[in-house]
């Protein structure tokens, strides 16, 4: 994942984020919209992706279906009840982060 | 394009042979893996094969053989992303030992110990007898149990990883090791020992824990008739 320090404090909520905006997606296609929204910019990895999805799922903030597509199986994620109510409080935590660093980084000089 | 059955087949193979043999963790790496060709195929001039090697290549840092010593054992090794998972889980358990044992140190520092010689000791003796051979056989029950499941995940090699430990450790409570059982007429200070039969217990409860994420998961393919 490009710049992973600073993307990693984040990344529970990217998924959060997507999935409340996709309803149920798979791990392949959330790094390939990771990928598509940011240009290219970010590229969530395997190595970082499952870990994050198996630790929401034993916090009882996803959900798993598993459904037969063509010829294999696919394992879709999706946010439980407590889980979208989680995303909206994270995502509040995310806005008020970027808004202080933004403060931080180009602080407007009162006189 | 879609790849055949006999193709999805070569990747279940292939992972298998690295050393994914959980169900669980197959099942998601064989659809990731198969949508990455599936994507890079769509290229003219590139065939199954190619594109096979190339991926493979990408994921061989997830498979490859792995220990983490002090961590998990010297004999432990798995594939990078079996035991990764394996780690997370163990260090979050290492937390409360190191609470525990930070917890007794510091009673100790004030020189306070347990001693079991009044009357009710041997009450709290037999209770303390009770509950750790009810949980041993908890744990061995389970391990019966999975016997019977045709199902491997991540949970369940966890949990019979933890057979040998297990037993060695209850074996050494009942051979009075730790002397807080009725058998055992030591009337001395027995905080250290009673810190031993807790993380005994803690053990076992940490190992049911797995047990039940493993039911979960296998509840969820029946769910869906994969079994």
């Amino acid at each position: 994942m490009k710049n992973s320090q600073l993307y990693k404090g984040s990344l529970n909520t990217i998924i959060m984020k997507l999935l409340e905006e996709n309803g149920k997606m798979y791990g392949y296609e959330i790094t390939q919209k990771v990928k598509f929204i940011t240009k290219g910019e970010l590229n969530i990895t395997e190595g970082a992706l499952y870990p994050a999805l198996h630790k929401l799922e034993a916090d009882g903030l996803l959900d798993v279906e598993i459904e037969k597509v063509d010829n294999r199986m696919r394992k879709y994620y999706k946010l439980t009840e407590s889980g979208t109510k989680e995303t909206a409080n994270r995502l509040v935590e995310l806005e008020e982060f970027i808004k202080n660093m933004q403060t931080l980084v180009n602080p407007k000089l009162e006189f | 394009m879609r790849l055949t059955t006999s193709q999805i087949a070569k990747i279940d193979e292939t992972l298998m042979v690295n050393g994914i043999i959980y169900d669980d963790l197959k099942l998601e790496l064989i659809d990731h893996i198969a949508s990455e060709i599936e994507a890079e195929i769509k290229e003219p001039d590139l065939d199954f094969e190619t594109v096979f090697t190339k991926v493979f290549e990408r994921w061989k840092k997830h498979l490859m053989p792995t220990t983490y010593g002090f961590w998990l054992g010297y004999m432990h090794s798995g594939p990078k992303i079996y035991m990764d998972r394996v780690l997370k889980f163990t260090k979050s358990e290492y937390k409360w030992v190191a609470i525990l044992i930070a917890f007794v140190l510091i009673i100790k520092l004030f020189n306070y110990d347990v001693y079991l010689n009044d009357e009710y000791s041997n009450i709290l003796r037999i209770i303390i007898r009770v509950v750790v051979i009810g949980f041993f056989t908890t744990f061995v029950c389970g391990r019966l149990f999975l016997l019977k499941s045709e199902f491997i995940t991540t949970y369940s090699e966890m949990y019979k990883k933890r057979t040998y430990l297990t037993v060695l450790y209850f074996v050494m409570i009942m051979v009075g090791e730790y002397p807080v059982l009725p058998v055992n007429d030591n009337k001395e200070g027995t905080l250290f020992s009673l810190l031993f039969i807790i993380l005994f217990v803690v053990y076992i409860i940490n190992a049911l824990r797995l047990l039940l994420i493993h039911y979960k998961t296998e509840k969820q393919f029946e769910r869906n008739f994969l079994i």
